[in-house]
């Protein structure tokens, strides 16, 4: 499925690399400018820049310990770096001087305040607007609080923010700003919107367009196994963000911050193998490492006392990953610059990108930052995430169109093939069909030259010489016309055993037959509806039969014939050197005064005797007739024997 | 009898009018000698047999045979042919055909047919037999039916019965004795009935074939291999 995206450079336009390579151009200096946007210079007149802190140790109260004297200090107060090792509660006092026209029109604007504070004014605890009080738990959010007019009076004012934090967790205090409500809200809504909103869309679309890679995966989970392994980090790295935006502690912190920071380094463990796999670095050992490294750093994470944790966190945890990932990207970019690829080379410079959010970062994490910023990786992250969603969808539909041009390719090349194989198929069915009707027409020349083709030569002759009676021509038309029903007694779609054919002639013949006053009977012995010939051989039986049968009735004055036709039910196995015919006799039976006792006029010379005997030896068939007063029978023996000069399957058995 | 006479040799026209000559019940009502004539005539005119022959210059006789058919149902209709061959003869009483002649048949032999069919007698040869035979099983087989069912139309979408279809087993009898070359007598004969039962049984079985549309006529046609 990624066959893609090892597609040479060159084949795709230059202009689409260029607006690529803007658009993360554009998404690195988005917090430049964000931060320009969402400045509290303008606010500057409400400031809250100094102010009386008092820090009380965490449980110093409940231990009846006295409360430390207060002391000036320079808002923004980041913890980690202003009181190392501090944990506990730190009340952070302004005095506010009030004129009387401003006193409903006040509130407090705080961008940045971690992890829970208690707003008083004057001695009177001020609630949220969700009607909650104003201890949520807080991450790297702001805070706007209106304050009622009945809370302020004339001249200085009292407003404490009492701040709770744990030891070393990156609480504190950023500057403040007490003033008019509306330019306050208007400062707060926009941090807001890029602090808090801008997260949860880039979160949420990192997951959403994840989802169809996920899919993707689980449809091959081999041959698309880089979406599935992005996919698993970037649905990862999207869920475990929204911590930022949660109010409450889902578990005690203890578990909460390794399970936040354990998360982070599971999601980046999967982008950094993908982003090795996409440059087609395929190091199993190094891939089983990270993995142990991962789980081993998770455990250990959760071991850390919670008092140390944000102390020793970066660096058993953040700093390794630093350096795993720096590795990774190195040898990322070093592949996409040696072998580049579209999609190689925007991801490098959305990877490339990352790196001043990632300084930023680390140095405010680290207190070297504006307390109040906001994280640059935070959104840039998932937008590089998004970027390769965007880049692995491309990836997915350049393949889909390839092989969809494949396809048409290949149908085309079968539809070529076919149509070629039908040519040779109709070439071939036209041969064959030609020498087909070759055979047929060499059968028919055949079977006519002795028949219709003689008699009618004859009748030509006859003709020709003016010594023909209208009694011979008629006689001669009348056979010929026999000829041609023969013909079609003896083949046919339907006519497929000798006892087929003997049932045509004899349905045919019977009309006249009896029109003489002739009655026939019809015998069929057992085996002899499965008895089968050959076309020619039973067009020569036929000829035989309507032979015997007409000498029956104009010599022999017969007036009833019957034709028997027997057949054993066992046929002999072929002896190999001609075909095996299965013995059969075909018997003409009738009642008349014999030949010897024939008229002269009707007795002839005894021509169609001869010729009866001839076909009879040409089919390889032993002819006898038996004739005295009481009648003659015409018995025409075949197969008992192989039939010398016979080609095989000239008889067939069995057909029926 | 009033005859109508689809036919579009000369020669044969001659030698109907000559066969009609020697019998004085017997009257002409049409000689057509095309399809267009034919399908015309039919519409206008009444008669009891029709002898019609199937190669016309401008189409099939089987046309002429399916109008007929619709509007004289009452009437016998005769197929012409030369050698009898079962392709035209089947297809003619798939159309509504009732009996075929040979052309070659005498003068007597044609009034003895003419008579026959009017008495209720359909010449059925061994050929024509083993085809509806043949043509029975194969759609038995096919339609996974009991033996001897002929239900193609119905099945099909056609508006018949289907019990109308249906070959009975002694017609089924009649036809393989007769595919063996036993005549109506000697099958009579054979299942110990009149040969005037048998003759019942083989205008049966012509009636039972026959289709009712073009369209099925064409599908039976197709799938007994006659077109």
């Amino acid at each position: 499925m990624e066959a893609a995206t090892s597609s040479p450079i060159r084949r795709h336009g230059g202009w689409r690399l260029a607006l690529m390579a803007g658009i993360i151009v554009a998404a690195t200096m988005a917090p430049f400018a964000i931060a320009r946007l969402v400045s509290s210079q303008s606010l500057d007149p409400w400031r809250l820049g100094e102010a009386q802190l008092t820090l009380v140790p965490g449980g110093a109260a409940e231990r009846g310990q006295a409360v430390p004297a207060e002391r000036p200090v320079t808002l923004p107060d980041a913890w980690n770096k202003a009181h190392p090792g501090f944990g506990g509660v730190g009340r952070y006092r302004f005095t506010v001087a009030m004129a009387s026209d401003a006193l409903g029109d006040r509130a407090l604007y705080i961008p940045r305040v971690s992890n829970r504070c208690v707003v008083e004014v004057n001695g009177v605890k001020i609630t949220q607007p969700t009607g909650s009080d104003s201890t949520p738990w807080l991450w790297n959010r702001p805070l706007y609080l209106v304050i009622p007019a009945d809370k302020l009076h004339p001249g200085d004012n009292d407003v404490t923010v009492s701040v709770t934090g744990e030891v070393n967790s990156r609480a504190g205090l950023s500057e403040s700003f007490f003033g008019p409500r509306l330019p306050l809200y208007n400062s707060y809504r926009l941090r807001w919107f890029f602090q808090v909103d801008l997260l949860w869309i880039a979160n949420l679309s990192v997951i959403v367009l994840a989802l169809p890679l996920l899919f993707s995966w689980l449809r091959d989970p081999v041959g698309s196994a880089n979406y599935g392994i992005f996919s698993a980090g970037a649905i990862l790295f999207g869920l475990r963000n929204f911590h930022g935006s949660v109010d409450f502690l889902p578990m005690p912190v203890e578990y909460w911050w390794p399970l936040v920071s354990a998360s982070l380094g599971w999601s980046l463990g999967f982008i950094w193998v993908f982003l090795l796999r996409f440059s087609d670095h395929r190091w199993p050992r190094f891939e089983a490492a990270l993995a142990v490294f991962t789980l081993a750093g998770s455990i250990a994470l959760f071991m850390v006392p919670t008092s140390r944790f944000m102390a020793l966190s970066p660096w058993l945890w953040y700093v390794p990953q630093a350096a795993v990932g720096l590795f990774c990207v190195a040898a990322f970019t070093r592949r996409a610059i040696a072998e580049p690829t579209p999609h190689r080379v925007i991801l490098m410079i959305g990877v490339l990108a990352q790196v001043v959010p990632a300084l930023h970062d680390i140095l405010w994490i680290e207190g070297a930052g504006a307390f109040s910023s906001m994280l640059w990786m935070a959104v840039s992250f998932p937008l590089l995430l998004v970027l390769t969603s965007a880049l692995l969808a491309d990836d997915v539909a350049r393949t889909r169109a390839a092989l969809g041009g494949m396809n048409r390719i290949l149908e085309a090349r079968i539809t070529v093939a076919r149509q070629e194989l039908e040519s040779l198929y109709e070439s071939r069915r036209r041969t064959e069909r030609e020498a087909i009707g070759a055979e047929e027409r060499l059968r028919l020349m055949r079977d006519m030259h002795d028949g219709v083709g003689t008699r009618l030569s004859l009748l030509l002759s006859g003709l020709a010489r003016g010594d023909l009676s209208i009694k011979e021509v008629t006689h001669a038309v009348q056979g010929s016309l026999e000829e041609l029903h023969l013909l079609l007694d003896a083949r046919g779609p339907n006519t497929a055993t000798l006892m087929d054919a003997l049932a045509n002639l004899r349905y045919r013949l019977e009309p006249r037959l009896t029109a003489l006053g002739v009655e026939t009977r019809w015998e069929i012995g057992p085996g002899a509806e499965s008895l089968a010939l050959s076309a020619e051989m039973t067009l020569d039986v036929l000829r035989i039969i309507q032979e015997c049968i007409a000498n029956s009735v104009r010599h022999g004055q017969a007036k009833v014939v019957t034709l028997k036709l027997e057949c054993p039910d066992e046929v002999p196995p072929r002896d190999g050197q001609g075909a095996a015919v299965p013995p059969f006799e075909v018997l003409v039976i009738d009642d008349g005064i014999g030949i010897g006792n024939a008229a002269a006029a009707t007795k002839g010379g005894g021509r169609g005797l001869a010729n009866i005997k001839a076909r009879a030896d040409a089919i390889g068939a032993t002819f006898t007739l038996r004739s005295d007063a009481s009648g003659t029978t015409a018995r025409l023996a075949l197969g008992h024997g192989s039939v010398p000069g016979l080609e095989a399957g000239r008889v067939r058995v069995g057909a029926k | 009898m009033r005859l109508f006479v689809v036919e579009d040799d000369p020669y044969w026209q001659q030698a109907i009018r000559a066969i009609v000559e020697h019998r004085p019940d017997y009257r002409i009502v049409a000689m057509c000698s095309n399809l267009r004539q034919g399908l015309e005539a039919v519409q206008t005119e009444s008669f009891d047999l029709m002898i019609v022959d199937l190669g016309l210059p401008d189409g099939s006789g089987i046309d002429v045979i399916r109008a007929s058919r619709r509007r004289h149902p009452d009437a016998e209709i005769l197929v012409a042919t030369v050698f009898a061959d079962e392709e035209n003869v089947v297809a003619a009483i798939y159309a509504g055909a009732t009996g075929y002649l040979v052309k070659e048949a005498t003068p007597e032999q044609w009034s003895a047919a003419i008579d026959g069919l009017r008495a209720g007698h359909s010449p059925i040869d061994p050929k024509i037999a083993r085809h509806i035979l043949g043509a029975v099983q194969q759609r038995s087989r096919s339609l996974m039916q009991p033996s001897w069912s002929l239900s193609s139309p119905n099945a099909h979408g056609g508006a018949d019965d289907e019990a109308g279809l249906k070959l009975s087993p002694r017609e089924i009898e009649v036809l393989q004795l007769v595919a063996k070359g036993f005549t109506m007598i000697e099958v009579a004969r054979f299942l110990k009935v009149s040969p005037h039962t048998t003759r019942t049984h083989a205008k049966a079985i012509y009636r039972k074939l026959e289709v009712s549309t073009r369209g099925e006529a064409v599908f039976e046609a197709s799938v007994r291999g006659l077109i």
